[in-house]
């Protein structure tokens, strides 16, 4: 009976360690305790038109998190998604308004030539074997600029049908919300249980263990770098749906942005670790990040460091949670 | 007497379980090159750990130079060259001599010209006709070799230790190297010389100490002692209680169709030539050579990792081309790595992530969805039996033992119900109580009609446990035979390429 006892006990004291350790309840904790707190220094904090912003607000971001955390996974990075997500929309608004292609076309046109980007990137790192940092920054360079030669400043004054994709409301949420929502179940529930995308993990675990096994590791990261693509070009397209024009700025520096969240949701950039929920809750985070310092009215030039800050934070904790969960395993073996 | 760099006197170290060195008298002279031969587990890694300074000796001590008594707890003059390269590929002769202190001024600027006259000086005492700005990519192997003794040597080392230089080497690469190494005589500096090739310490050496489980058997002059002689010191009487040791082999009446037959095949790169050989369902045949006889490339190329340039293979009396892994695994053929953690294992995931690798699409149901029910079975009973020590198939492959790790990643293989299984080293870093389980393990793997091609470096491990032995010898076959056929002075004399069976 005390046996009993005493391994129930270290089974809670386990269960208990593992949970502290998890980045998805850390983060949850977080963003719970700001809701909370937050109330009471400005009432308008929890108002539903808020909440639908701050959403609003990481849909892009959540979108390409998804392209972003399956690379990761893998334990390779994507920087060209800002590019790709402005020309995505410059592609989407010059096709419906210069090029007379009709607003479905241009929007497959758009994913398509997102598309195209990925499987760019995808055929310099895996094929030609250049780094995935300085293949995916040249492409970011080369986007970005071919953005700009396209469309200059941007397009503005799109067709109402193709704006509607972006604002209409549904059950008090803007379309592109209930957009992110579905696609980060849907790649969600996939990585964490789908064969393909299981796959990931072992080549983010170990790359040639994964080649020797037998896992087509070629095709797979290649496939990978098309669906950054992919979700890169449908932030842009839901993007200009929103704002009812394209700007060639539009994404500027959120491969930055993307990559802490992701981080902070729990993957790492040696690769295997990571899920689609932890990842979500990243992005949420950083997003309430930013409106909490605009609801405190703090100046946003603060910001960017105080991202900077949160993200060596909770890097930190991890690290020493870690070795502090190490040692006393080792305790415990003594 | 001749003058000292080191002399040790009576040295004893013992590890928990065993007396890696029992009373160890040695020296080494100014200007000689001193073989020290013995088997795997003779002692030699202990001598070097105690000469370098690194394991303080039990008993006995350890003087550098002549005479003067030196503890060892001063910084000793010890320069080890190991088997692999440390030299930095891309860095010229001159900057790999003097990496991590280059003569500098007074502003700390490196003195590019006194650093590459004096590597010239020091390459013309070796004979060496290279550029000392020329990269080390651009030179040989055996040059390479040198340019390492030449970093040791400028830091004032007394010592160098080569451990097995050669292995890496082409045999004329090796003859090169020799005739590089005369020139060591001129410095002041002594060399042991560390080899399994027993031949080539005729060439190269003065004298040989030869060590067994931890005891010097004799230090000889070269010219007073024939390899034959060498080899018994080596070996000694093999005790009854190593014989009884051997497994009683019931072998099952021999199913006389070969599952895998090569003819012939040669290694792209010539590392292998012209082996030809068969395995048979249900027996276990060892593959033995020293480090770069060429096994591991040869169970790489059968695994389609390595390309042939000749010879032809035949599966189950069909032949196949082998160019990817993937092929190898749809052939049934399976290569187990002897480096578990590097290329075998994903250390950071679950028990249950591992075995389901090779066959996630097994393990899944109808639209590819992985169901934990279906791993869940398949890593149960891979636990069950293969005996694996565990909480759990949840429990990270990281945190357990080289022994029950080993276990997990022929698990992993297993999984795909191989016709030959190939296992490089499978006993490399593992206790002997584990070591015993994976063998016999094997045999059970070989009693269900799989055909297990086991390679190994060790002597006994091979003729213990498998039951025919193939053995090669710088990329040759030199002998095929009934491992109770053979015993341990033999099976030495033929991986040393001292004997080779007829043709």
């Amino acid at each position: 009976m005390i046996m009993d006892q005493v391994a129930k006990k270290a089974k809670e004291e386990r269960l208990l360690m593992t949970l502290a350790g998890r980045r998805e309840v850390i983060l949850g904790i977080l963003i719970v305790l700001i809701v909370i707190v937050m109330p009471f220094f400005n009432q308008y904090f929890l108002s539903f038109s808020n909440l639908g912003v701050l959403l609003l607000g990481s849909t892009h971001y959540a979108l390409m998190a998804i392209g972003i955390c399956l690379l990761l996974v893998m334990g390779e990075i994507d920087l060209s998604i800002g590019s790709t997500m402005a020309m995505a929309g410059i592609i989407a608004a010059l096709g419906m308004k210069y090029w007379g292609l009709g607003v479905p076309i241009s929007i497959i046109l758009a994913l398509l030539t997102a598309i195209l980007i990925g499987l760019v990137n995808g055929l310099l790192v895996v094929k030609i074997g250049i780094n995935f940092l300085i293949s995916t920054l040249a492409t970011m360079g080369i986007v970005r600029g071919l953005v700009v030669i396209l469309a200059e400043g941007g397009v503005a004054f799109l067709p109402q049908s193709f704006n509607a994709l972006g604002q209409t409301k549904i059950l008090g949420l803007v379309s592109p919300v209930w957009g992110m929502f579905v696609a980060v179940l849907i790649v969600g529930v996939l990585l964490a249980r789908h064969r393909f995308f299981r796959q990931m993990y072992y080549i983010g675990g170990n790359l040639k263990a994964a080649r020797l096994i037998g896992i087509p590791t070629d095709g797979v990261r290649l496939i990978t770098y098309i669906i950054s693509g992919f979700t890169a070009g449908l932030a842009g397209v839901l993007n200009a749906a929103r704002f009812g024009s394209a700007s060639s700025t539009t994404g500027t520096g959120s491969e930055m942005i993307v990559i802490s969240a992701t981080v902070l949701g729990g993957c790492s950039l040696s690769g295997g670790q990571g899920n689609m929920f932890g990842v979500f809750l990243g992005v949420i985070f950083i997003t309430l990040l930013s409106n909490v310092l605009v609801m405190l009215n703090v100046s946003t030039y603060w910001h960017q460091p105080v991202n900077g800050f949160v993200l060596i934070a909770a890097l930190s904790f991890d690290i020493l949670m870690n070795r502090w969960r190490l040692e006393q395993e080792r305790r415990r073996m003594l | 007497m001749d003058e000292t760099v080191v002399t040790l006197k009576g040295i004893t170290k013992a590890f928990p379980g065993v007396v890696a060195l029992d009373r160890i008298d040695f020296d080494l002279r100014v200007g000689e090159i001193h073989a020290l031969v013995g088997k795997n587990g003779a002692g030699k890694s202990t001598l070097i750990s105690v000469i370098s300074g690194n394991q303080v000796p039990d008993r006995g001590e350890v003087l550098y130079g002549s005479g003067s008594a030196t503890g060892v707890h001063q910084f000793p003059p010890v320069a080890t060259v190991y088997q692999e390269s440390t030299l930095f590929p891309n860095l010229s002769i001159a900057d790999n001599v003097f990496s991590g202190d280059e003569p500098t001024d007074s502003l700390s600027m490196v003195k590019t010209r006194e650093k590459i006259r004096e590597t010239e000086r020091m390459l013309a005492l070796f004979n060496l006709n290279v550029s000392p700005s020329a990269p080390i990519l651009s030179i040989s192997p055996a040059e390479q070799k040198v340019v390492e003794i030449l970093r040791a040597v400028r830091r004032n080392c007394r010592v160098l230790i080569l451990d097995e230089p050669t292995a890496t080497l082409a045999l004329r690469e090796s003859y090169r190297l020799f005739e590089l190494l005369k020139g060591i005589r001129e410095t002041r500096v002594g060399i042991i010389y560390i080899s399994h090739r027993l031949e080539e310490i005729f060439q190269v050496a003065d004298r040989v100490t030869v060590l067994r489980d931890g005891r010097i058997q004799g230090t000889n002059d070269v010219r007073d002692i024939t390899i034959n002689q060498l080899v018994s010191m080596m070996v000694g009487q093999q005790t009854n209680l190593e014989r009884i040791q051997r497994r009683e082999r019931t072998r099952s009446a021999p199913d006389r169709t070969p599952v895998l037959d090569v003819q012939g095949i040669t290694h792209h790169h010539h590392k292998f030539r012209e082996i030809t050989f068969s395995v048979f369902p249900g027996e276990i045949l060892g593959i033995i050579g020293l480090t770069g006889a060429g096994k591991t490339e040869l169970a790489r190329t059968l695994f389609g990792l390595e390309r042939l340039e000749g010879g032809r293979i035949r599966l189950g009396g069909k032949a196949v081309t082998l160019r990817r892994p993937q092929q190898a695994i749809g052939q049934g053929i399976v290569y187990v790595t002897e480096s578990r953690k590097s290329d075998g294992l994903f250390l950071d995931m679950t028990i249950r992530d591992n075995i389901a690798a090779p066959v996630l699409e097994e393990v899944s149901g109808g639209l590819g969805f992985l169901s934990t029910k279906r791993m869940e079975k398949r890593v149960m009973e891979t636990i069950e039996k293969f005996d694996i020590s565990t909480t759990g198939g949840r429990q990270v492959v990281n945190t357990l033992s080289g022994g029950n790790q080993q276990k997990v990643l022929l698990g992993i293989w297993l999984q795909l119900r191989p016709r030959v299984l190939m296992v490089d080293e499978p006993t490399v870093g593992i206790d002997v109580t584990s070591k015993g389980e994976i063998f016999q393990l094997l045999r059970r793997i070989a009693d269900s009609g799989t055909a297990v091609i086991l390679i190994s470096s060790e002597t006994k491990e091979v003729i213990n446990h498998s039951d025919r032995i193939l053995t090669l010898y710088n990329g040759r076959k030199t002998g095929d035979f009934p491992a109770d056929q053979v015993d341990e002075n033999v099976l030495l004399e033929y991986i040393s390429g001292l004997r080779e069976a007829d043709r």
